[in-house]
């Protein structure tokens, strides 16, 4: 892996070890995304799993949005 | 004290009525609910959007690579961008693509697949760098077929760095050498910046407290051939507008 940035790589990569790996894969209208649950029925999108590419224009399911489910 | 005043602090203050709850809309009120979370979590609402034709991508914070960053990062994720960008060369009714970046870089690989893609693409595509565009954000900003930059931005050109397990053997220089061909060889072929420049740039001493190279400024950057133009965001919608309108006349692309 190479990285390159001017940053201090120690800020960048600080926290490295308490990533938190509790991820769930749901269904969302239709589409497979990887979310992180939150409170109340609410999950934020990490990753969107589709074969069509007109499923990433939708600003719904841009990683860092919340989605109800 | 004037008695109305006085009148005033001396009212009795009704309870305030309790603030309405917001209803969680459910699954179909997709819209409304999108609304509400934007007012919530941004402060900002809704501003009505006339049909777009050109599609917008940022580049901001670090480019992600094939490892997730701690979340005190601001990310750039390709894995979003590029099918995005495959949709936009698909999808009838984009017509250009405007690239704002505003980073400080990040993996190597995954910088240099935006910036193929963005390349590769047929429609037409401007990038702007604002505030700034760093490292492997150089060959992102110079993949588009026209590119403008801020007075005030600027862009860090130094020699690439492995992290992790390095072992010193004369392997891992040709390793570092072959990374850093890639990086150059694409920027040399999408701008207008000699080999030879950028090299220099990239090594030079004495510019860089912590580290060698330079940090270019809009104008220098101009000058060197990586930018076309100095401009902001009016510049860069005009320019794609334009070259919008050349491409549906017929007109080649510069």
């Amino acid at each position: 892996m190479i990285y390159w940035t001017p940053l201090d790589l120690d800020a960048v990569f600080e926290g490295w070890d308490d990533v938190q790996t509790n991820l769930l894969e749901t269904e969302y209208d239709g589409l497979l995304l990887q979310v992180e649950p939150l409170e109340q029925g609410k999950a934020r999108v990490v990753r969107l799993i589709s074969g069509n590419p007109m499923d990433y224009l939708r600003p719904d399911l841009a990683p860092g949005s919340v989605i109800s489910y | 004290m004037d008695s109305s005043v006085q009148d005033f602090y001396n009212q009795e203050i009704a309870p305030a009525e309790p603030a309405p709850v917001p209803e969680i809309a459910p699954m179909g009120k997709k819209r409304k609910q999108g609304k509400l979370e934007n007012i919530k979590e941004l402060g900002q609402i809704e501003i009505p959007s006339p049909p777009n034709h050109i599609h917008f991508v940022s580049i901001v914070g670090q480019i992600e690579g094939h490892l997730t960053l701690p979340p005190q990062n601001k990310t750039t994720k390709y894995e979003h961008i590029i099918p995005q960008l495959i949709a936009v060369e698909q999808n009838p009714q984009i017509e250009g693509v405007l690239m704002v970046l505003n980073t400080v870089g990040g993996d190597v690989e995954a910088g240099l697949a935006i910036a193929e893609a963005i390349s590769s693409i047929t429609k037409p595509t401007v990038s702007l760098v604002l505030g700034g565009g760093h490292s492997i954000g150089v060959p992102v900003a110079c993949s588009a077929n026209y590119t403008f930059i801020t007075e005030s931005a600027t862009m860090t050109i130094h020699p690439i760095r492995l992290t992790g397990l390095v072992i010193g053997v004369p392997q891992t220089l040709d390793y570092l050498d072959k990374m850093q061909d890639r990086v150059v060889n694409f920027i040399v072929a999408h701008s207008k910046c000699s080999q030879d420049t950028f090299r220099e740039l990239m090594f030079r001493t004495g510019e860089l407290a912590r580290d060698i190279g330079t940090v270019v400024l809009g104008s220098d950057a101009v000058k060197h051939g990586l930018i076309d133009e100095i401009g902001g965001v009016a510049q860069a919608v005009r320019k794609l507008e334009q070259m919008i309108e050349e491409r549906k006349g017929g007109g080649k692309l510069h």
